[in-house]
């Protein structure tokens, strides 16, 4: 399989790339609009900088080489979402080139080019009618096109959801396919090995991560049955529809539009210093990857740990903080087996906001480093401490904090298999299971205070 | 010069209808404003470098208020609450 | 011929009041358009609004800012907001825009009384002003004549009396062509120095706008008004006021003349235009020889920008958001189709198509890009001749108005422009001024070209012009308001 990707990315401006008009998600329709994104006669664009910035972020987290200049070109075609009959975009100088992202199987994908664009407005069709809103019209996307790289549509998938982790931590999108914030197109051909690359067809409709999964597996099948009966590949543009599990081709679509590209007269060209793109570098935080690295190689987390932390910048932010000063390997033991494994959404981990702050997670962390709690009484402490938002303190006494002299340890021990003579004879008798409850006797014993692995190391040299 | 056929792709492109309209007279009046178009490409090649376009300042990414939906909707020919509609059907000659 | 400073005068001497001179504009207005059909629309009220706060303004004894209370015509593709604005198109016939042209509202702020929307060849495509969906606006030096175009209806209002100054619009000798026509001063400025927000546009990166007015003097006071960067137009500088700036002693000045835009002129003009450049030498400007090698070539290469930018921008009117729709389709795609035929002219239809010829695929390179090549070339060749000399005089048009539905084909008509679009091309300022007539009595009028944003330049030797001949060829066409 021969796979390449083009999403567009809606950027997370306050205004339209073109007006001043809200960008904000809801509303009436046609109440954030103005003559510039409704196409009146003897309106003009005007470029917004913070546009301009987010797309070249983007561009660096992606490893792409920014035009210092640019400029903007005209698109025509008619549809009635697009009020001035043309798209104001980017053609032949676009801001940013020759980006890379390299997948965990080590594949590197080339990203041929990243451009600025408007978007267009929405239409609802009723019958032959179309009612038209354009609020979404004139809000900035940022169009990623990648070189025909992949190799399979797992690959894409990961692609996209390293993109969509790039442009969440680099602050410039919220890149949600179901919000409409990040939309994908693919474009996939088959060819045998040491061939040239085949016919290709564009599938369009692609709504969710699955769904590019489902139908590039679904072209996969499709082409292949095709070839494998000698036909030949149709170059087109096709729809994939969910329900059915199918692409399908776009009836009643135009042939291609001759666009007619040429320089948007009423916008100045895009003009960058090297302090630009540099300032916009450094305001970029650590870009996941990087992160992940140094979680691994640095901190010494397990990989999958440390994948999850870096996935959401708010997560990787407040395992930091609760970090400071102690063993991260503890605190990721904590987020990741109590706090983490408990939400299950995509939505929930986006939104990354336990009631137990980090603040006070490392607090609890410092206590258990110092010895004045056990791990177990640890684990119940934050259990309690996640429900309430309230601190560690809280909840431990100052008994509790007294810690465990674990001279007492063996002692408490003994004083456990005396009482529990059956559990101790079915342990000296090969039953593994009876040390457990022996461990239990002692914990309660301590009231928990005991480290529960030093106990069973210590009745285990007794008996 | 410029035949029926690229005639009508453009008017296609340019979403105008040639219908009614003296199509001869307007061949030949396209055919002699691309005949003087054309002299351009007779003009000698002088290699001129371009001077920069001077860039202009950027707006700041802050919010203005917008127009209200009936400002908007004012001059539409047809609107449906707050939405514009465009018709899929009009009035057909025979009704 | 009145002057803005005649106006003011008489208002702050209070020997009328802005309301009385007002209504007596609107008046002669409404009388001279039936044979001059200079305005398509009369704003009355809007006019008179202006007016009344003008007169409190009196009333409270402040002084009134230069072309305070004085009334102008507004050329009909700037958008007034509340106030129909038709681009003399079918298309826009009702419209009525939802904001202020930048320049509009510039204007307002300083006083300006606008009697109305001015006549003008549909979406500003034309020379003549006969593309208009109301009817032609006349020429008042003879009615049988055209008032030029596209900013026909301006001048016409402007030479016949019924507006003391008008705003215009010039793509390719729109202001500077009807002002020679109709023997008054048009000035295009810079590119840039006027914001184009609110313009309806034509081809925006040649279109700008400017004053036409009954004198040299009159067009700096209404260039200093409009003129200023605006930061919602991305092409616009501003420019430095000129009127305090202008001085008619060009001893030293040299003036260039290119033999290429001397070529198939009436004799009329020639005479006119070959006297005039020896005013200056009188006057102790250096006649300098220059040539300008590309002139043949920027006519096609300005009709194909033009066209191709114009193409795009119409693009828009589909009947869906404003303008005309069409009653009677199949489908949406024939919708737009009947309300784009039925909403334009023939002028405009053949414009759009020859545009969307040069740009489709196949032709962009042989045409878009040859003319884009060919506008750094003339752009090249005024940079030349601004080494040798500080102005380029040249004719306005090689002939005068033309006589009323003469229908010459469309590539013919085109070649009126031959002396003013290689300005539009290079975004450089000039002015036009009438400089004599011919046989018939037709003004001539005198173009001087000058660097970027060196409008004081080309105004002084317009005013060194005037001061020099005494006036005599500012000739009131004897309508309108003739005297206050």
């Amino acid at each position: 399989m021969v796979i390449g990707l083009e999403t567009h990315v809606e950027l997370s401006t306050k205004t339209k790339i073109f007006c001043p008009c809200s960008t904000q998600f809801g509303g009436e329709p046609n109440t954030h609009v103005c003559p510039v994104c409704t196409g009146q006669p003897g309106s003009l664009p005007v470029l917004n900088g913070k546009v301009v910035e987010y797309a070249v972020k983007a561009g660096v987290a992606l490893g792409c080489r920014i035009n210092l200049v640019s400029k903007m070109d005209r698109k025509h075609y008619v549809y009635p979402d697009l009020p001035k009959a043309y798209q104001i975009s980017q053609y032949d100088e676009p801001l940013c080139e020759k980006g890379r992202v390299t997948l965990s199987n080590g594949r590197e994908i080339g990203i041929t080019r990243i451009h600025i664009e408007e978007d267009a407005g929405k239409l609802v069709h009723e019958g032959e009618d179309v009612f038209i809103d354009y609020n979404r019209g004139g809000v900035p996307l940022i169009e990623i096109v990648t070189e025909p790289d992949f190799r399979s549509p797992e690959e894409a998938v990961e692609y996209l959801e390293k993109l969509q982790s790039v442009m969440r931590t680099a602050g410039v999108s919220d890149c949600r396919m179901q919000e409409g914030s990040l939309r994908c197109d693919v474009n996939v051909s088959l060819r045998l090995p040491g061939e040239d690359f085949g016919t290709r067809a564009e599938i369009k409709n692609l709504n969710s991560f699955t769904s590019v999964l489902s139908a590039l597996r679904y072209e996969y099948e499709r082409q292949s049955a095709l070839l494998d009966k000698g036909e030949r590949v149709v170059q087109e543009t096709r729809h994939w529809n969910a329900d059915l599990g199918e692409t399908m081709n776009m009836r009643g679509k135009e042939n291609a539009d001759d666009y007619r590209y040429f320089p948007e007269p009423d916008i100045t060209p895009i003009v960058l210093s090297e302090e630009d793109v540099a300032r916009w570098s450094r305001e970029l935080p650590e870009m996941p990857d990087v992160r992940k690295k140094r979680y691994i190689e640095e901190l010494g987390l397990p990989e999958d740990d440390a994948s999850l932390l870096v996935k959401y910048l708010p997560v990787a932010e407040y395992f930091e903080k609760a970090s400071e000063g102690v063993s991260p390997k503890t605190v990721d033991a904590f987020l990741i087996t109590q706090m983490f494994s408990v939400i299950t959404t995509e939505k929930e981990r986006e939104n990354w906001a336990p009631k137990t702050s980090a603040e006070q997670l490392n607090e609890l962390t410092r206590l258990l480093e110092s010895g004045k709690i056990s791990r177990n009484v640890a684990k119940k402490t934050l259990a309690r401490m996640l429900e309430t938002g309230q601190s560690a303190l809280s909840f431990l006494s100052p008994e509790d904090l007294e810690g465990f002299d674990s001279a007492k340890l063996p002692e408490i021990c003994r004083a456990v298999i005396e009482a529990n003579e059956k559990s101790a004879a079915d342990f000296r008798g090969g039953k593994e299971k009876a040390l457990k409850a022996l461990v239990g006797a002692v914990m309660r014993e301590t009231k928990g205070r005991a480290d529960a692995i030093e106990a069973e190391k210590t009745l285990r040299e007794l008996l | 010069m410029v035949t029926y056929e690229e005639l009508k792709k453009i008017a296609a492109l340019a979403k105008l209808s040639l219908e009614g309209e003296d199509a001869e007279k307007l061949l030949d009046e396209m055919s002699n404003m691309v005949a003087f178009a054309d002299q351009v490409s007779r003009a000698p090649v002088r290699e001129r470098r371009e001077g920069p376009r001077e860039p202009s300042p950027l707006r700041p990414d802050e919010a203005r208020p917008s127009l209200s939906p009936d400002e908007v909707l004012q001059n539409a020919h047809e609107r449906s609450e707050n939405f514009f509609l465009a018709r899929g059907k009009g009035l057909t000659v025979a009704e | 011929m009145i002057r803005i400073a005649d106006v003011t005068r008489l208002l702050s001497e209070k020997k009328l009041s802005c309301r009385e001179l007002t209504e007596k504009y609107l008046a002669e207005a409404k009388k001279t358009n039936d044979a001059i059909n200079a305005y398509i629309t009369l704003t009355d009220e809007e006019a008179l609004r202006a007016a009344t706060k003008v007169d409190a303004k009196i009333a409270r004894g402040e002084k009134l800012s230069p072309i305070e209370g004085v009334p102008f015509v507004l050329k009909d593709n700037i958008s007034t907001r509340g106030i129909r604005t038709t681009c003399a198109s079918r298309m826009l016939e009702h419209y009525e825009p939802v904001y202020d042209a930048e320049v509009w509202r510039a204007l307002r702020d300083k006083g300006a009384v606008m009697l109305g929307k001015g006549n003008m060849d549909e979406f500003a495509m034309g020379s003549t002003c006969e593309h208009s969906y109301f009817g032609g606006a006349k020429n008042p030096h003879d009615l049988n004549r055209v008032a030029g175009g596209s900013s026909g209806g301006s001048a016409a209002a402007v030479a016949g009396g019924i507006a003391v100054y008008g705003i215009g619009s010039d793509t390719g000798g729109s202001i500077r062509e009807p002002a020679a026509f109709c023997g008054i001063v048009g000035l295009k400025p810079t590119y840039g120095a006027v914001s184009r927000r609110g313009l309806i546009a034509f081809a925006s990166s040649l279109d700008q706008i400017g004053p036409l007015a009954s004198c040299t003097e009159d067009a700096a006071l209404v260039f200093d008004a409009i003129c200023g960067k605006d930061p919602m137009d991305m092409t616009s500088r501003g420019a430095e006021p000129v009127s305090d700036r202008l001085t008619p002693d060009v001893r030293g000045l040299k003036l260039g003349i290119a033999p290429e835009f001397f070529e198939n002129l009436s004799d009329g003009v020639r005479e006119a235009v070959e006297r005039a450049i020896e005013t200056y030498r009188a006057l102790g400007a250096e006649i300098v020889d220059v040539s300008f090698p590309t002139l043949p070539y920027s006519l096609p290469a300005y009709y194909i920008l033009a066209c191709a930018e114009a193409s795009s921008n119409l693009g828009r009117y589909d009947g869906i958001r404003y303008g005309h729709c069409a009653e009677s389709f199949a489908d949406l795609d024939d919708m737009i189709c009947k309300t784009r035929t039925e909403g334009f002219g023939a002028e405009v239809r053949r414009r759009i198509l020859l545009g969307t010829y040069v740009l489709s695929a196949g032709y962009f390179d042989a045409y878009y890009k040859s003319a884009q090549r060919l506008r750094r070339d003339v752009t090249a060749d005024f940079e030349d001749v601004f080494t040798k000399c500080d102005a380029l005089v040249t004719p306005t048009a090689p002939m005068t108005a033309l006589r009323a539905k003469q229908h010459a084909s469309p590539v013919e008509a085109y070649h009126t422009d031959i002396c003013t679009v290689p300005v539009n091309i290079a975004g450089v300022p000039a002015v036009s001024l009438p400089c004599g007539a011919d046989g018939d009595g037709m003004p001539v009028g005198l173009q001087l070209i000058g660097r970027r944003f060196d409008e004081r330049t080309i105004l002084s030797l317009s005013l060194a012009f005037e001061r020099a001949t005494e006036g005599r060829y500012l000739v009131s066409a004897g309508m309108g308001v003739t005297e206050l």
